[in-house]
């Protein structure tokens, strides 16, 4: 009896009829529920060009993403069709074959039975400078528990890049450092190395108002801290500019830091921003927030062609 | 600017030479004394009229000998006053109430609605307001006002009005010319202005006088009673959530006047027993729990005549939600401990009014106001074991302050001009938010000390405002309202200026029928920084900065006035709105608390609001009220560089509904039995829904079909407000049953909302449930209703 009178089920019983009793289904049919084509294709320079089709799936349906297998797809490179050696794998997997260089321009047509046609166009921008590196580490090793050759490592990196930022145009970056990471592989019962991207921390007011927010979207941490870190040169154009990050490692031991700094296109910085942004919003922030707004520079579809040249230091 | 200020006042004293005999004076109510606003002088002979301003007074200059004046008010008995013109006249008329419907009652109605060179302008009778049947019978103005066309209410339930595509920060709420800024009690359900109190009610939604300003959208000017000057009266209610008073009467007869009601709710009351029982149940002997929600508020007033010439009016309105809970554990001698919670928000706003008249044609009114929002949490913990104490006390503050004097004159120079000039100096002080920390212990004599302020710093800024307006009627069928409005708005080093012209004209095609035409320019220095459709405590006012800058609204609309044979008034009018530096707030944007970095999360963009409003309005009989209906088209457009939102796309704005529909009808059947019943029609609020889900993955991944939750799936958003509810639709009724006691007269309301039970879309939500039929998971969309069918009943004595 005492049970009865407790708050929490006097509360949950009067949720259950008030939340119950006013509840109604949305019902859906005809256009609303259509899919549309998606394009993601991060074309980057000296590296083949490749580009994965799925389908957009309705959100009230629970089925997997749907592929694209029997698309029609032709590439336009600095203005002029290129009869390339295109390969289908039968996946939405697409080799376009063709490798873009620095100042490319790239278009990308994709036609389907069902669908129609959709494209997108980008550029490859010119590779980042770098013109100094380097690491301090402050990391303790452990021995006890692995062979000699593998140790045990527990610290932080923190590396210093200096980048030099061409004036003419704004310019957009995207930062990761990925660690080797020795992994026990029980297939063939020996150590495997795998580059891991790493979450990296960046310390630097120039680039980012630490104090406040995201300018494109109310995300607070990500500019600075994440996997990826996306800044532009709006504070730094022309400049020739110093940035600090650091890591902190743990596990085991396979070798040093590799730094990738991307120029990448507006459009690609757009959708990595957006994607992030989506990433971080919960639950609870949903119902408060306004909806984020994923990129798209895809005419007749969603995604990205958004183009990317890297520029990568083995840190020592 | 100066210039056109000089030239002004030159016109007006100019023409003020050719004047000859003024007639001014007071019309008021027989039985009560109250000043009656909006009551029309008018002298038959020469065919020129005059309306009382908000203090009850007219003048009226004439250049004939003779005249033979018709003072009438809707609802009141019309009276003819002949007068001869040798010298300036005083003439102060008492109407007495008139239940009946005559030709003479008729004539003052249609002589406002039809002349009058105001257009976008609603008077909502104050006994119509209280006929309305709404939420648990608690009469609301602002939801009789939701009922208009061109204001629309946001979500179901709340107070929110949104004005001809404006927002809802963009409404000046007026109480007895005092801005009022958090208009609303329980997140929105109920709003601060207790009809009881209330006397005049009157709506601009554009084609504003150039004596308003500050925000874009709409002026709801609220006048409160002045109390009976000749004899006592009040009254009690009792209704399912509240409890209200009001008593009026002389303090001097017909001299000086007070009026005080009151309002408070008693959920917190009701749910002590619950609490104890509980307790209890629980076997919680050594612990006492507290807990509840409340709010009140009071208004007084009192007035003074000094004599015919010079009144004094003094008002007060306090209103205050709390919410509070308490805990005490007393475990023994040694043992204890003691958690409070408060948390209070609400306004005061005080008033001192000044009315003179200088000469017969000049009218002065001084103000001198104070206002306050404020909105305070405060949390505290004390916790003794043996010789260790320790005691956590947290606090949250945030508000507004206003501090203004403001200085209104009336000028009638000849019997075509009504001219008004004055100015009005505010001072805010912006409270953004300031949290407190103060951590101490005490452990055997060892104490520990930790005491921190944290937060933005407090704001000042400075509006200055100068206007002048004429009321001009040029010949029989044109008359003109044009003025310009000067503001200045001074916030740290930035400095903003705005000249706003107003005009608006009427052509009276015929005794009943007239075409009305304005165009108002207005400009706004306040943000409401809001994340949800409720209005919560949480809600920021923020001033504009040097980064983000005044929005701006220009608003052209022109309709038709008709009165339809004696008994009802039409109109039909059209708008259109642009609006710039609105704000939006960014993707993922959220103030749930905090106004940290407020700037970074907004975006300026434009917007534009066009629509057509049609309203057929009775207001004298036995049957009243109106049918009103608006098409209307509300759009945004962010595109400027840095301010982007849905691509730079044009969207549609939150609440625009293109067919609003709304039916009100009140009928006495006798003295001792009336009833209402109103319908609204709306078509469904925006929201904006992710209807795709993408995989932004450049690789196939390895996924599984139960792995639903563990995907790459991205949700994508087509467009802001890309999704639109169903729509909304409700019928309420309301019985009122008076019977007439020896002492003063009952009033029993009975009155359900949403009779048919119709379930209305307050938001909906993905539900997500496992179907064991198919092994899957089943998506579906819901909408969630709050307010099914909901009977109520409320008891009131008057005397």
């Amino acid at each position: 009896m005492k049970k009865i009178f407790s708050p929490i089920y006097l509360t949950a019983l009067l949720l259950t009829f008030v939340l119950t009793s006013c509840e109604k289904v949305i019902e859906f049919d005809g256009d609303e529920t259509e899919s549309y084509m998606v394009m993601i294709s991060k074309p980057e320079s000296d590296t083949p060009w490749k580009v994965r089709l799925t389908e957009s799936r309705f959100f009230l349906y629970g089925d997997t993403i749907a592929t694209i297998k029997d698309a029609s797809v032709s590439i336009e490179v600095n203005g002029r069709t290129l009869n390339s050696n295109i390969t289908n794998h039968g996946n939405g997997m697409y080799d376009l074959g063709y490798t873009p260089q620095q100042g490319d321009s790239l278009t990308l047509h994709v036609t389907t039975p069902n669908k129609g046609t959709m494209m997108a166009g980008c550029r490859i921008p010119h590779k980042p400078i770098i013109s100094q590196a380097s690491c301090t580490y402050d990391t303790t090793h452990y021995t006890e528990y692995y062979p000699d050759t593998v140790q045990s490592i527990n610290g932080d990196i923190t590396v210093k890049l200096t980048l030099e930022d061409p004036a003419e145009e704004t310019n957009y970056y995207m930062l990761r450092m990925r660690m080797p990471s020795i992994n026990y592989n029980y297939t063939t019962e020996s150590y495997d190395t795998i580059w891991r991207y790493t979450h990296i921390n960046v310390n630097d007011n120039v680039l980012f108002d630490m104090d406040a927010t995201n300018e494109l979207f109310d995300i607070g941490s990500q500019d600075y801290y994440g996997t990826q870190i996306l800044f532009t040169d709006e504070r730094i154009n022309g400049q020739t500019h110093t940035i600090t990050f650091n890591t902190s490692i743990y596990g085991l031991e396979a070798g040093h830091p590799l730094v990738e700094v991307f120029s990448i296109s507006r459009d690609r910085y757009l959708y990595e921003k957006s994607l992030q942004a989506a990433g971080e919003q919960d639950m609870f922030i949903n119902l408060i927030s306004e909806p984020v707004q994923i990129h798209s520079n895809v005419t007749g579809g969603l995604g990205i062609l958004g183009g990317s040249a890297v520029t990568k230091i083995k840190i020592d | 600017m100066k210039k056109e200020l000089i030239l002004l006042l030159l016109l007006v004293v100019a023409t003020g030479a050719w004047a000859q005999h003024t007639v001014s004076g007071t019309i008021t109510d027989a039985k009560t004394g109250e000043t009656l606003i909006g009551a029309t002088v008018y002298d038959t002979i020469s065919r020129k009229g005059a309306a009382t301003n908000q203090h009850g007074r007219f003048t009226l200059t004439l250049k004939e000998s003779s005249a033979v004046l018709r003072i009438s008010y809707v609802g009141y008995e019309t009276q003819y006053h002949p007068i001869e013109l040798d010298k300036n006249q005083r003439l102060d008329v008492a109407l007495k109430g008139s239940v009946t419907l005559n030709e003479v009652v008729i004539t003052g109605e249609r002589v406002q609605h039809v002349e009058s060179s105001q257009v976008s302008r609603i008077e909502l009778p104050v006994e119509q307001v209280k006929a309305v049947p709404v939420i648990f019978g608690e009469t609301d103005v602002i939801k009789v006002v939701q009922l208009l066309p061109g204001v629309q209410s946001g979500s179901e339930g709340m107070s929110g009005m949104y004005v001809r595509g404006g927002g809802p920060d963009e409404n000046l709420f007026l109480l007895d010319g005092v801005p009022m800024y958090n208009v609303n009690h329980l997140g929105g359900f109920f709003s601060a202005f207790n009809s009881d109190a209330v006397k005049n009610i009157s709506l601009y939604k554009g084609s504003f006088p150039a004596h308003f300003s500050s925000r874009l959208s709409s002026v709801l000017d609220i006048t409160t009673n002045n109390g009976n000057d000749k004899e006592y009266h009040g009254g009690v209610g009792i209704g399912l959530i509240s409890a209200k008073f009001n008593v009026e009467g002389p303090i001097i007869k017909e001299k000086t006047t007070f009026s005080i009601s009151g309002r408070r709710t008693y959920g917190d009351a009701l749910l002590q027993p619950v609490l104890a029982l509980v307790t209890a149940a629980e076997g919680m002997g050594e612990e006492k729990i507290n807990a509840g929600y409340y709010f009140y508020d009071l208004n007084a007033k009192i007035t003074h005549k000094f004599n015919d010439r010079s009144r004094l009016y003094a008002s007060y309105y306090m209103g205050d939600d709390a919410l509070y809970a308490r805990y005490r554990y007393n475990y023994n001698s040694i043992e204890k401990d003691y958690m409070r919670l408060g948390y209070n928000w609400g306004n005061i706003v005080g008033s001192l009014r000044w009315n003179y008249e200088l000469t017969p044609k000049l009218f002065m009114n001084i103000t001198g106001a104070y206002t306050r929002y404020r909105n305070d949490l405060s949390l505290s913990e004390e916790s003794v074991y043996r010789n260790y104490t320790e005691t956590y006390t947290m606090g949250f503050k945030s508000g507004i302050q206003d501090a203004t004097v403001r200085a209104d004159f009336d000028y009638a120079p000849t019997p075509d001009h009504a001219v008004k000039f004055g100015g009005q100096f505010l001072h805010h002080i912006f409270t953004p938010e300031t949290s407190n920390l103060k951590i101490s212990e005490n452990d055997a004599g060892d104490p520990y000390n930790y005491d921190t302020i944290i937060g933005q710093s407090i704001v000042h800024a400075n509006e200055m405002m100068l206007y002048a307006e004429d009321d001009w009627r040029i010949n029989d069928w044109l008359k003109i309202n044009a003025g310009l409005n000067f503001t200045g708005f001074q916030v740290q080093s930035t400095f903003y200026p705005s000249l706003q012209p107003r005009l608006s004209g009427r052509i009276l095609i015929n005794d009943r029928l007239s075409a009305k035409v304005g165009y108002a320019y207005m400009t706004q220095y306040l943000h409401l920084l809001s994340n949800t459709s409720l209005s919560l405590p949480t809600d920021l006012w923020v001033p504009v900065t040097a980064r983000i800058k005044p929005m701006t609204s220009q608003q052209v609309a022109a309709g038709f006035f008709y009165n339809l044979l004696d008994i009802m008034d039409l109109s039909v009018e059209g708008y259109y709105k642009h609006m710039d530096n609105l704000l939006e707030y960014r993707d993922g944007a959220s103030f749930w608390g905090t106004s940290q970095g407020w700037e970074n999360k907004v975006c300026m963009g434009r917007g534009w609001a066009y629509g057509v409003e049609f309203l057929a309005q009775k207001n004298i009989g036995a049957l009243t009220g109106w049918l009103g209906y608006t098409w209307s088209h509300t759009d945004r457009k962010f595109d400027r560089e840095g301010n982007i939102l849905n691509g730079g796309r044009t969207f549609p704005a939150k609440y625009d509904r293109r067919h609003d529909v709304s039916l009100v009808l009140s009928y006495k059947f006798n003295d001792h039995i009336d009833a209402s019943v109103s319908w609204v029609f709306s078509s469904g609020n925006t929201a904006t829904l992710a209807m795709q889900n993408i995989d932004p993955s450049e690789e196939p991944t390895e996924r599984y079909d139960y792995d639903y939750y563990y995907n790459n799936d991205v949700p994508y958003v087509s467009s802001r407000n890309n999704f639109r509810m169903p729509n909304y639709h409700r019928m309420d009724v309301s019985v009122n049953f008076h019977k007439k006691l020896r002492r003063g007269q009952r009033t029993i309301n009975v009155s359900i909302y949403n009779v048919y039970n119709h379930q209305n879309p307050y938001m909906v939500y993905v539900n997500s449930e496992w179907s064991y039929r198919t092994n899957n998971q089943v998506l579906t969309l819901k909408q969630l209703s709050i307010f099914p069918i909901l009977p109520s009943i409320s008891y009131n004595w008057k005397f």
